[in-house]
């Protein structure tokens, strides 16, 4: 019995990975069905990378990547190369390292809470370093049910698994923010980790926006937090931080350099609530007197927008129901936490202050959850889930927390029903959580992931070849839909299509709103001009072309895509000019 | 000091009974629970329910009890924000009979602190009591007409919260209660105007 027993936590954490698995890959290049043009931007960029070394705007190894001219953090596409070149360019391969660093997440994340609850021996100094040899360290009971459970709740995360399953840059940051955390901690026992602690971080500093301010502010907070720890050992650290500090510097360098440049600048300034603003600020009320100026002040404004941002990072009402407004943020019916986690979420909170002990995973927690709503709360978007990512894990852990103390509580006085109650809330929240993902998701939000044009794609090898065909382009960006879909070749695509020379690629805002993709020109669809006197096929969707209208100009149907609830996604029309 | 932080809460406490009255110009007290028919409620658990893979599965996620557990939900986690006292719901929100704020700002502190910090003799009873409030409350569709229930709990909040403050650092909460009183005055400023 007892060495069954001692298989327990392994098997546990075993089984928070194969569920982590199979929730993050089961079907990721179909669901979400479609690819979104960030995605695909990521994609074809990488496999542009690997056919020509330069992205598809032909500048060699870009430290941002232009897309369309709302520069996207680089670390996620240069990842992404080598998936391209082992499985070919796809939405598999393209969403393929973001559910891996998803999975890789949850024994990391098991790790990390272990180590942050390792207890120190009575009788040894917890500040010196002697404390965190691991003769001297134990991991209490309390410490594997934190870990275990952190990594089983992560694993069925649906915030999480959101940002797993789908090409954004976040979830890269996330894994690499969580990497260098973990190595920051082991180097306290063996200081030459700090040199790749100091890498992970700087890959998470520039793997997304949000880490550029997240990251510095944890690094200042651990180093303080175990400054003793490194002092009293200084001859062992002085190198291994003098190393750190210069390939730290030599990595975010780049970064640092364009960080004022326009191309940098120009979607923070967009969406950032401090900025000069398009439109009125929150809370501005028409008051032409004396009184209206001071309570118009836009400076005083600003800051209570910004804190009632903030503090909707931590309100139980999009924590655990409503989620992100965003309709590829989240999940049907789900908010980004389980609705049964919310009792654990209040305990842990209450807990997370009044315990005396674990402070090293107090630290960590407070850290985290204070400062990776910051970059978020200064947009305009209410309640982020992409930006504010990183506060999975501090949320994860604080209901982890309350719930292992629960357990603590409760488990002498519950019978062997308590396996059953726990297997039932799995069950019922995977069940829901797999129905959710993959019948309602696709169903209802399929509009939103540029479903349709694969499928409008597949039809094109049937039409008259003589004939040009005209991609609208008034909804989006969808030329990188058809270099992506069509595994365009790079050389050619750079060559027929010029936006700005090398040396305006980060200052040069102005884009080029036509492009050339073999027999496609993808630009704005004008009545008249490219229905009346032109001999080609359109490729539109319903707002741009309603069922009147091709009426009214005379055009013919060749093929029309629905959406997979009915509704009409794209149409494949032929002009008939006027003679 | 006692009583300047006792006028100081009521004072405080003064926005929210003043921005009800004028957010809810025609009060209706009739009270709506959660339990009330809803066509539109049953019209969506149709809908969904044919985009499941068996009926067993539709049958367990998609019931009538789901409408109300949701609604109930709802209810609870609005009550439960703290951008619904504060900022009356979150940015360019509009959300009916919930957008008006109903405690200054800088009240969060003594509330917070009284939560999680103040030993009190009475504090688990008014924790107690304000906690079965909410759980009734939240059975309210309209529940923010009957939030005015948890309004005395709050005031004790904060004066319990204020007087243990200054118990612990007179200089930061002498501070600390000025700056109330001016941001007090502002949200009263946005109310007159």
């Amino acid at each position: 019995m007892k060495n069954i027993r001692k298989y327990i936590p392994i098997s546990i954490l075993l089984f928070s990975i194969f569920i982590g698995i199979f929730f993050r890959f089961y079907k990721i290049g179909d669901s979400p069905v479609g690819i979104y043009v960030d995605e695909a931007s990521i994609g074809f960029n990488a496999y542009s990378i690997l056919k020509t070394g330069k992205d598809e705007y032909g500048k060699f190894m870009p430290v941002m990547f232009r897309s369309f001219a709302t520069f996207q953090s680089p670390v996620y596409t240069y990842l992404t190369v080598p998936f391209v070149y082992l499985f070919g360019l796809s939405s598999f391969s393209t969403r393929f390292l973001s559910a891996l660093l998803g999975v890789l997440s949850i024994p990391l994340l098991y790790l990390l809470a272990k180590q942050l609850t390792a207890h120190v021996i009575p009788g040894f100094d917890p500040e010196s370093r002697k404390a965190w040899m691991p003769d001297q360290v134990r991991h209490d009971n309390l410490s594997t049910k934190l870990a275990l459970i952190s990594a089983f709740l992560l694993s069925i995360s649906p915030w999480h698994i959101q940002y797993s399953r789908t090409a954004y840059e976040s979830n890269v940051a996330l894994f690499f923010l969580l990497l260098g955390s973990l190595l920051f901690l082991k180097s306290l026992k063996k200081p030459w980790l700090l040199i790749f602690s100091t890498i992970s971080l700087a890959i998470s500093f520039n793997a997304y926006r949000a880490e550029i301010l997240i990251v510095p502010v944890l690094l200042v907070v651990l180093v303080f937090r175990f400054y003793k720890v490194i002092t009293s050992n200084l001859k062992l650290f002085l190198i291994p931080m003098i190393l750190s500090a210069l390939v730290g510097l030599l990595l975010i360098a780049p970064t640092v350099f364009i960080l004022r440049t326009p191309g940098f600048q120009a979607r923070t300034t967009s969406m950032n609530i401090l900025s000069p603003t398009l439109q009125t600020t929150w809370g501005y009320l028409d008051n032409t007197s004396r009184l209206g100026k001071i309570i118009n002040n836009p400076r005083l404004l600003s800051v209570r927008e910004f804190i009632s941002l903030y503090t909707s990072y931590f309100s139980p009402r999009y924590l655990f129901s409503l989620g992100d407004s965003g309709p590829r943020k989240a999940y049907p019916d789900f908010g980004t936490f389980l609705v049964w986690q919310f009792p654990f979420y209040l305990f842990g909170l209450y807990l997370l202050v009044k315990e005396k002990e674990h402070k090293g995973l107090k630290t960590f927690i407070l850290v985290l959850l204070l400062v990776s709503p910051i970059p978020a709360a200064l947009t305009r978007d209410p309640y982020s889930t992409l930006r504010s990512l990183p506060m999975v894990i501090p949320l994860t852990l604080i209901i982890s927390f309350g719930l292992s103390k629960f357990l603590d509580l409760t488990w002498p006085y519950l019978n062997k029903s308590k396996y059953l109650i726990l297997i039932l809330f799995i069950f019922y929240s995977s069940v829901r959580m797999f129905i959710s993902i993959f019948y309602h998701h696709d169903y209802f939000r399929s509009v939103y992931w540029n479903y349709g044009w694969r499928q409008a794609l597949d039809v094109v090898p049937i039409l008259d070849p003589k004939l040009p065909v005209l991609v609208d382009n008034s909804h989006g960006d969808t030329y990188i839909e058809l270099l992506f879909l069509l595994n365009y070749d790079p050389v050619t695509y750079q060559r027929d299509n010029f936006e700005v020379q090398n040396t305006e690629y980060y200052t040069n805002m102005n884009r080029n709103k036509t492009k050339n993709v073999g027999r496609f020109t993808v630009k704005n669809f004008q009545w008249g001009i490219d229905t009346d006197h032109v001999n080609q096929y359109v490729i539109a969707d319903n707002i741009t072309i309603g069922a009147v209208q091709i009426k009214e100009h005379n055009l013919s149907i060749v093929k029309e895509i629905q959406f997979p609830n009915g509704e009409i996604a794209l149409r494949i029309l032929k002009t008939a000019p006027k003679k | 000091m006692k009583n300047f932080i006792l006028i100081l809460s009521i004072l405080a406490f003064i926005i929210w009974p003043l921005n009800f009255f004028r957010a809810n110009p025609q009060l209706n007290l009739e009270p709506q629970t959660i339990f009330v028919q809803d066509y539109q409620g049953r019209q969506l658990i149709l809908r969904n329910i044919n985009l499941y893979p068996n009926v067993y599965l539709a049958r367990l996620f998609q019931n009538k009890a789901v409408i109300v557990t949701n609604k109930y939900f709802n209810n609870l986690f609005n009550i439960l924000d703290l951008n619904y006292y504060f900022f009356g719901s979150h940015p360019r929100e509009v959300v009916g009979g919930l957008n008006y704020t109903r405690l200054p700002l800088l009240t969060i502190l003594p509330i917070l602190w009284f939560l999680f910090i103040t030993q009190h003799p009475k504090k688990k009873t008014f924790l107690l009591s304000i906690s079965i409030f909410i759980l009734i409350i939240s059975f309210f569709i309209n529940h923010y007409v009957y939030d005015f229930i948890l309004w005395p709990f709050f005031l004790l909040f904060i004066f319990y919260g204020l007087e243990d403050l200054i118990k612990i650092n007179l200089n930061f909460s002498t501070i600390f209660s000025f700056c109330l009183l001016i941001e007090t005055i502002y949200e009263l400023a946005h109310l007159i105007s």
